[in-house]
């Protein structure tokens, strides 16, 4: 590989270089091109994503204040979460958590959570289709784009080992844009589906030997992609899914949402350099019948994906302290006004929430207020954080990727809040960046 | 509107295939459960020079058209030619003009339990997306044109006989690429599919150009519907100039129009960030009914004692619309070209512009450089581009214009001789499948077993009109060389090659047993007769040594519980399926194993 220019390779191959976006294709490229193996134990990034608008204001809700006046009497007189149940965050009266997130609540007093304030997309939109699309894609207004910026994330990571077997999962039934454009994601909601498993009974398993025997010694691409597919399978299949015991006897809660995050975990801990998990849950959009306190759907929904990320956080750090980060985030928030069926319409400032250990708990990021002069276009909270500003300081600090121009384009005003400790490197933002060669190939 | 069921369907109401019919379960587990090693350090091989060229027709078959099948096979070798090249051209031409071609079988099975394929643009949109009077609209209605639309296309793929027809819809659709998911866009499909997209496929572009700017739907999914003059959507424009017409390759950024080079005829050669605006103000008002709160209005007339009646003719059809009030009637300069704006012929100035952007030179050599990559090669030679391109150009005003570039490229000895430039992405691989053996399952949507397709089909990577980006699903090999898509992709070819009529006998939807037992005569079905034939007949080739030996190997297994390397050319009784051989479901999957290999993906 030593003698090769790299470039030559690449064109040769028909492979487009990483540079410059739209179009991108992964495929080989990273496996080839990366200087020996970067060996294992890299950091695990897990991404959750609320699809429908999880409505902020009620998961932290005010406690004191003008805020919890507005908030209590004006806006969600109906609605709102008392300040004798929401739950207490320590060093402050300001906000509390809703009370049925216990679990989270008890990663931020045991300073392992940040909970940033009125995060957002630059330009408001409230139709769920266009912004997650734009969140996914990690762009607003760049048409056209036919990469994700997970994907352009791992095709500017100077740290993914070439032979990562699995580095990134979307463990969930629908796809996301966030990996468009990368063919090495694996999409699979159930582990246990991702083997040729839709046989015949007593010949299937023999179609997977025999198709393993074919594909044993690839001598080119097409050979290739079945013997790593085949690889792939094996791994999952070896793997005891269903007697998996959690670290410090983790409870995950019963649901698809403690699924996707054992499913997460199982993986991370097989070392398949699993680096990145997207996980997409949904059902956040409670137009109707969204419940107050700790009854109702959105009650629920609170519980389900607190107690899910108190028991991933607790299962893996009992063998992973200190290894993963946790970011949660959604679409948009919810409107500040209650509407006339006692829930809550799209809006547009949102918490986000970091967990991991390197995290500096507490709360960044400036509240705009609730008073009608501090609402946005007359119903929503303000944003007032660039959501990548959050997702940002992650990749550089925890992950050591700094090519934010290229995985976000059109950012350049990266600001970190200080929300997590690591390693800090200056951002790249220019597009055209070739981070393959960043680090001085021949 | 709840997004909740669409993105998230609960699993237990989501009608998935089964994994298996049978209630014995074997409890064999699969050799393979060490974890194997997970390095992968050689690098591996182009494929430029070193796979074996499948035969002509078969490499005809598998680039103009969903892959062959026995009957356009007998059609073929009936054509009138001396040579087997001479009828490959004689079918070129056939296929050329597939108003000629009788598909009575298609038609047919699109008569059978679609509802929805016959209806008008307007009431696609007045019951499916908004029922005059605003009643409710239960989502198994609002989804149904959608759902025929892509059931049409598995029926289409695997039986039509204007298969060259159905490449070029899939190519333009991806083209034109709406995202059927997005808002309201799947009740309008099947008049996407039906009136803008299939009556130009071989025609003319600039027709088909103007039809998809006047569609509801894609006025709807890049944002033109709302494109108003004092504040322009440019959404539309952009794609117009990056994805549909003079290309991402000939955007100069933010340069001044006056710096933009001019070809040799006076033309500028690519556009500016401000071309992009001035486009957007041109579409200003090139909207539908329906696009705007205000067609909404009728809903709520004027409080009057007695009360006025909301007037249902004033509900909103989903047709195109012009609306003067949102057109901004300055001076467009478009890559260096005034346009102007004459009010009693509105819609001029957008279409002097189609005129300018369907006839530019880049224009030609985008399209043609995207219809070499799909049917010749990911690199399509610089000599082809051009040969196609020329003909585009020249013929931009002919009723025919894509059909005689299509002759171009199709007669080239590029296309004609090149194999293995392009793998078959999910969609084609699965069809060349089903049409390998002759899938019968008639995809009729009142029938569950539909929707277990629709379902199973949905992680391949590439379910029909599924790509959420205006750009289209991408056509070049290392996007589709991935483990999930390939995966999902070899699971629904393993389900539907064994899957058979729980409502009738249990007779299988593929005819594997019926194709195997008239080529072969009892005593040459052997383990290496069968697999040998079905070998050449998928992939067109003499079998590889090593898939030949591991296939031969399966299907010479004459018990599941304790496979034995057995004599590979005893005949074996595949009209028999007792136990412990069952051969005939062995044969199943033994050639459902053959279309999971690489050799089989190649096109």
């Amino acid at each position: 590989m030593k003698n090769i220019n790299r470039r030559k390779f690449l064109k040769g191959s028909g492979m487009v270089t990483v540079a410059g976006m739209g179009g991108l294709q992964l495929g080989f490229a990273n496996t080839m091109l990366k200087g020996g193996s970067g060996g294992s134990g890299r950091d695990l990034l897990v991404y959750v994503f609320l699809n429908g608008g999880m409505d902020g204001l009620n998961m932290v809700p005010p406690r004191s204040g003008n805020d919890y006046t507005e908030y209590s009497t004006n806006l969600r007189p109906n609605l709102h979460i008392p300040n004798s149940i929401s739950l207490a965050l320590n060093g402050q009266n300001a906000f509390g958590m809703h009370p049925s997130a216990t679990g989270m609540a008890n990663l931020f007093n045991n300073d392992k959570m940040a909970i940033v304030h009125a995060t957002g997309l630059v330009d408001a939109n409230r139709s769920h289709f266009e912004a997650t699309r734009f969140i996914e894609l990690g762009a607003q207004g760049v048409s056209n784009l036919g990469s994700g910026w997970l994907t352009r994330y791992f095709n500017s990571s100077l740290h993914t080992p070439d032979d990562a077997v699995m580095p990134s999962i979307v463990p969930s039934y629908n796809n996301t844009d966030a990996v468009l454009g990368d063919p090495t994601a694996l999409v699979m909601a159930n582990p246990q589906e991702f083997s040729l498993s839709n046989g015949h009974w007593a010949w299937g398993g023999y179609m997977q030997d025999i198709l393993g025997e074919i594909y044993t010694s690839p001598s080119s691409l097409e050979q290739l992609v079945g013997h790593q597919t085949l690889n792939a399978s094996s791994i999952i299949q070896s793997i005891d899914w269903d007697n998996y015991t959690p670290g410090n006897n983790a409870a995950y809660p019963a649901g698809f949402f403690g699924d996707q995050m054992r499913t997460v975990a199982q993986l991370y801990k097989n070392e398949v350099d699993l680096e990145v998990a997207y996980v997409p849950t949904g059902g956040w959009d409670t137009h109707v019948g969204q419940g107050t306190g700790t009854t109702g759907q959105f009650a629920d929904l609170a519980a389900e994906l607190s107690a899910g990320l108190y028991a991933f956080y607790q299962d893996l750090s009992a063998s992973h302290n200190g290894k993963f980060t946790i970011i949660v985030q959604s679409e948009f928030g919810r409107r500040a006004y209650e509407n006339s069926d006692r829930s809550t319409d799209h809006g547009y400032g949102n918490p986000m929430f970091v967990i991991g250990d390197h995290v500096n708990a507490g709360f960044y990021g400036q509240f705009p207020g609730l008073a009608p002069n501090q609402l946005f276009e007359d119903g929503d909270v303000e944003a007032t954080v660039d959501y990548r500003d959050v997702v940002s300081e992650v990749l550089i600090k925890r992950h050591q990727n700094r090519f934010l121009g290229y995985i976000f384009p059109n950012y350049s005003d990266y600001t970190p809040l200080g929300l997590i400790n690591g390693t800090d490197l200056s951002p790249i933002y220019e597009v055209n960046y070739d981070p393959l060669f960043a680090n001085g190939f021949d | 509107m709840n997004i909740d069921k669409r993105k998230y369907p609960d699993p237990q109401y989501v009608s998935r295939a089964p994994k298996s019919n049978s209630s014995q379960k074997s409890n064999r587990q699969t050799k393979n459960t060490n974890k194997p090693s997970a390095k992968l350090s050689q690098p591996p091989l182009t494929t430029q020079g070193s796979i074996t060229p499948a035969n002509l027709i078969h490499r005809v078959m598998s680039k103009m058209a969903f892959g062959p099948n026995d009957e356009t096979l007998n059609h073929i070798q009936n054509l009138p030619g001396a040579t087997e090249m001479d009828r490959v051209l004689a079918y070129i031409d056939e296929q050329l003009n597939p108003q000629n071609i009788d598909d009575s079988v298609v038609d047919t099975m699109l008569n059978q339990g679609f509802e929805t394929l016959n209806k008008t643009q307007q009431q696609f949109f007045q019951q499916h997306v908004h029922i005059p009077g605003g009643e409710d609209i239960p989502w198994q209605v609002h989804i149904q044109p959608g759902r025929e639309t892509i059931y049409a296309a598995f029926i289409r793929g695997i039986n039509s006989k204007r298969q060259l027809l159905e490449m070029m819809a899939d190519f333009w659709h991806n083209h034109f690429n709406v995202y059927m998911d997005g808002d309201n866009i799947q009740p309008m499909f099947v008049h996407y599919d039906r009136d803008v997209i299939r009556p130009q496929a071989l025609g003319n572009f600039r027709t088909m150009l103007y039809q998809v700017t006047r569609s509801n739907c894609m006025l709807s999914y890049l944002g033109n519907g709302v494109n108003e003059q004092s504040a322009p959507n440019e959404n539309y424009a952009r794609e117009l100039l990056e994805l549909h017409t003079i290309s991402a390759q000939n955007y100069y950024g933010h340069m001044n129009w006056q710096d933009v080079p001019t070809d040799g005829e006076g033309r500028r050669m690519g556009y500016v960030e401000a071309d992009v605006l001035e486009l957007a103000r041109a579409l200003t008002g090139w909207s539908f009914s329906g696009a705007s709160w205000q067609d909404y209005q009728y809903l709520y007339p004027p409080i009057t004692i007695p009360p006025t009646p909301i007037d249902l003719s004033q509900a909103p059809t989903g047709l195109f619309m012009f609306r003067p009030d949102w057109h901004d009637q300055g001076i467009k300069r478009v890559m260096g070209t005034d346009f102007i704006y004459e009010s009693n012929h509105p819609e001029k100035d957008v279409n002097d512009i189609l005129d300018m952007l369907a006839e530019h030179p880049a224009t030609a050599h985008f399209l043609a450089f995207k219809l070499c990559r799909r049917f010749i090669a990911d690199d399509p030679s610089p000599q082809i581009i051009d040969s196609v391109a020329t003909s585009l150009h020249q013929n931009w005003q002919s009723p025919i214009q894509i059909k005689l570039a299509m002759e171009v490229l199709l007669k080239s000895s590029d296309f004609l001789n090149s194999w293995g430039e392009k793998i078959k992405r999910p969609f084609e691989k699965s069809i060349s499948a089903l049409r390998q053996i002759k899938y019968t399952f008639d995809f009729n949507p009142t029938n569950e077993y539909s929707g277990w397709h629709h379902w199973e089909f949905q992680d391949s990577g590439q379910p029909p009109f599924g790509w959420t980006s205006p750009n289209g699903y991408p056509d070049v090999k290392s996007h589709w060389l991935g483990a999930s898509s390939t995966m999902s992709t070899w699971k629904f070819i393993q389900w539907t090659a064994q899957f058979t009529d729980g409502e009738n006998n249990n007779i299988p939807f593929n005819q594997i047993l019926q194709i195997t037992t008239e080529a072969l005569p009892a005593n040459q079905r052997t383990a290496n007769g069968i697999v040998n034939f079905w070998y050449e007949r998928a992939c067109g080739i003499f079998p590889d040594s090593n898939t030949q030996d591991k296939l031969a190997q399966f299907m010479a297994y004459d018990n599941f519980e304790e496979p034995a390397d057995n004599d590979r050319n005893t005949p074996i009784d595949i009209n028999n399926n007792d136990w412990p051989a069952y051969n005939q479901d062995r044969l199943y999957a033994v050639v459902s194993t053959l279309f999971l290999t690489a050799e089989f993906s190649y096109r």
